[in-house]
């Protein structure tokens, strides 16, 4: 049946096909995915970012080892976990990156072997609410799963908070880190001391376990990147020297450019992706659409004096949003109706390449052309 | 001329919803009039200071919110004599609640809030979440923003900020559209549901508070036409004009 549904989604010519199979398949079988992953080796990766670059940084390291599948193209609710299954029957591991809120669910249907927590912050808040609704979930869910290895970035409050008191767990640190969210604790809600080396909460003692792997500071992809290694470990992939750190960035030839793309989707990643910004002109392209988060609020959480005396076109359903966002910051821009008319304007000033922070919908806009149309 | 003082009230507990930028458009737009502004970030655990001009209260989760009340307590008097004096408090979401004389909290228990206003907020059955217009009297155009709320605020008799044309407002479903209000207006304290931020999407309201401390403003400089097309444009997405005046 499943061969029949990928059959059907090739006719339909869903593009990229990646959810249209899964939304048959789970419409046909609603248990199809935990059916489909019964005694087969499973890791879930989750947290508001990065899951898709890890996941496949991951897939790599373990390629060496095992035939690895899985959902690799950030479709990573229940109907694109049970896309990627319909051709994942020969593969000997499966690699899931699952959404936030999809997670405890996924857990239950896949039974994984692994549990990988990249962070927790602010995202979408039309959608998750508040990041502690998330975190409670969480641990409810470990609570279910009390001898499933999990391993997290204990820098993160969050996930110190969720992995508390979970026991087959690995902690991994990256120094002190700062989180918007975290002024007050997210196990007890006391104020979290902020003032040593590490958050410490005085109250319920979060930030007090040691961790279990101490590495210094690091960018978000390098974390990511150490994160996967320690994971790729565990299933026995020993040298990961070939393997760097490697971004969602995805490469487009438009209007004579070639662009650069990278995804960011809340104040964490925009504040992550404006701190690596290269010389060339930079476009923004902001969104507001279902999975972009419908609500603008969070560019006045980022910090968007690295764009000063630079190049700046913005362009995207709220462009308005972001110009005014970065006006108020003193930073000069244009304003243009569309990716396209960006590049063109960045190729007569003269530039043959750019770089461009794009919401979800716009990358994956931008991202399908290129495989659409080249 | 001394720098109009603009303090943000807790803004580690009440920042959820990109709070910080109302501060900065109230700063941005005395500065290009040429009045010299100044952003004061009062943590919970500071005193809160005697001479700002507009104070601030954001929106934020649960704990944080009682977090703040908490701190606010021994402020009180702080904040009743600076509102004597003439300075504004401009109040979000959480920080609307804050004023009333309870709120919900984690779990549903009731808190007791500061009792500044004598309104009353509960939990609701489900979240309000999205695009608001609101006509004020105040305004010639209605006002927009994004609502993402559970408590619902019963006012008790005090003027609201406007009419809810779109969304929920302090009310929500339970109460009939043409029914439906959003925020306070009582004295220096205005208060409103309305993230986004309010002050970036809605100049005129910006304009407002400023005014209230200042007197009469000069127009804005060239150069500031973007604000009032952000403005327009939401108002445009929201259908305003289907609403008349």
């Amino acid at each position: 049946m499943a061969r029949a549904i990928s059959l059907l989604s090739r006719i339909l010519r869903q593009g990229e096909g990646a959810t249209l199979s899964g939304k048959v398949l789970l419409a046909l079988r609603p248990r199809a995915i935990s059916e489909l992953t019964r005694g087969r080796r499973i890791v879930l990766v989750s947290g508001t970012n990065g899951k898709t670059s890890t996941s496949s940084m991951l897939a790599a390291m373990l390629g060496e080892k095992f035939l690895v599948g899985g959902n690799r193209t950030g479709a990573n609710l229940d109907t694109g976990i049970a896309a990627s299954l319909v051709s994942a029957k020969k593969c000997t591991l499966l690699i899931f990156e699952v959404d936030e809120l999809y997670l405890p669910s996924m857990m239950e249907e896949t039974a994984p072997e692994l549990i990988l927590l990249l962070n927790l912050s602010r995202d979408q808040l039309h959608r998750t609410q508040e990041v502690r609704i998330v975190a409670r979930k969480w641990h409810e869910a470990l609570a279910r799963f009390p001898d499933t290895p999990v391993v997290i970035d204990a820098s993160d409050p969050f996930l110190a908070s969720v992995g508390r008191d979970h026991r087959p767990m690995t902690r991994m640190s990256f120094g002190k880190r700062s989180h918007l969210d975290a002024a007050s604790c997210p196990t007890c809600g006391a104020m979290l001391d902020w003032s040593g080396a590490q958050f410490a909460c005085q109250k319920c003692g979060l930030g007090d376990i040691p961790a279990d792997v101490e590495l210094g500071e690091m960018s978000a992809v390098e974390r990511n990147h150490a994160l996967a290694g320690y994971v790729a470990q565990y299933f026995g992939v020993q040298d990961l020297t070939k393997y760097s750190p490697r971004d969602r960035i995805s490469t487009l030839l438009l209007g004579g450019i070639e662009i650069a793309l990278r995804l960011v989707k809340n104040p964490s990643s925009w504040q992550e992706g404006l701190s690596s910004l290269t010389d060339e002109p930079v476009i923004l392209v902001v969104n507001a659409r279902g999975v972009d988060g419908l609500d603008t609020s969070w560019l006045w959480d980022v910090d968007f004096t690295p764009l000063k005396r630079r190049y700046v076109v913005i362009t995207g359903d709220r462009k308005l949003d972001a110009a005014y966002r970065v006006h108020v910051d003193g930073i000069g821009y244009s304003l243009v109706e569309s990716l396209s008319s960006a590049a063109m304007q960045i190729h007569r000033d003269g530039f043959t390449r750019a770089q461009a922070l794009t919401s979800y919908t716009a990358f994956i806009d931008a991202t399908t052309r290129v495989k659409g149309k080249r | 001329m001394n720098a109009l003082q603009i303090v943000v009230i807790h803004p580690e507990l009440l920042g959820t919803y990109g709070d910080i930028g109302n501060a900065r458009v109230l700063a941005h737009r005395a500065r290009v009039r040429g009045i010299p502004a100044e952003i004061i970030f009062t943590p919970h655990n500071q005193p809160l200071p005697t001479t700002g001009d507009i104070y601030l209260l954001g929106g934020g989760e649960d704990r944080a919110q009682i977090a703040s009340v908490e701190a606010l307590r021994s402020s009180l008097v702080v904040l009743g004599s600076v509102l004597d004096r003439g300075a504004q408090l401009f109040a979000v979401c959480a920080g609307l609640q804050i004023l009333g004389e309870s709120f919900p909290g984690v779990s549903g228990e009731i808190i007791a809030g500061l009792g500044m206003v004598p309104i009353v907020s509960l939990p609701g059955s489900d979240r309000i979440v999205g695009e608001v217009l609101v006509h004020s009297d105040l305004f010639p155009e209605p006002l927009t923003g994004f609502e993402n709320h559970r408590g619902r605020t019963d006012l008790g008799g005090l003027s609201p900020l406007g009419r809810v044309l779109v969304g929920g407002g302090n009310g929500g479903e339970a109460i009939a559209i043409n029914e439906r209000v959003d925020g306070l207006v009582a004295g220096n304290i205005l208060a409103t549901y309305l993230h986004g931020p309010a002050l970036a999407r809605n100049p005129v309201l910006a304009d407002h508070l400023l005014s209230r401390v200042v007197g009469a403003l000069p127009k804005v400089p060239e150069g500031e036409e973007i604000a009032e097309l952000l403005a327009l444009e939401r108002r445009r997405a929201l259908g305003a004009a289907n609403f008349g005046k």
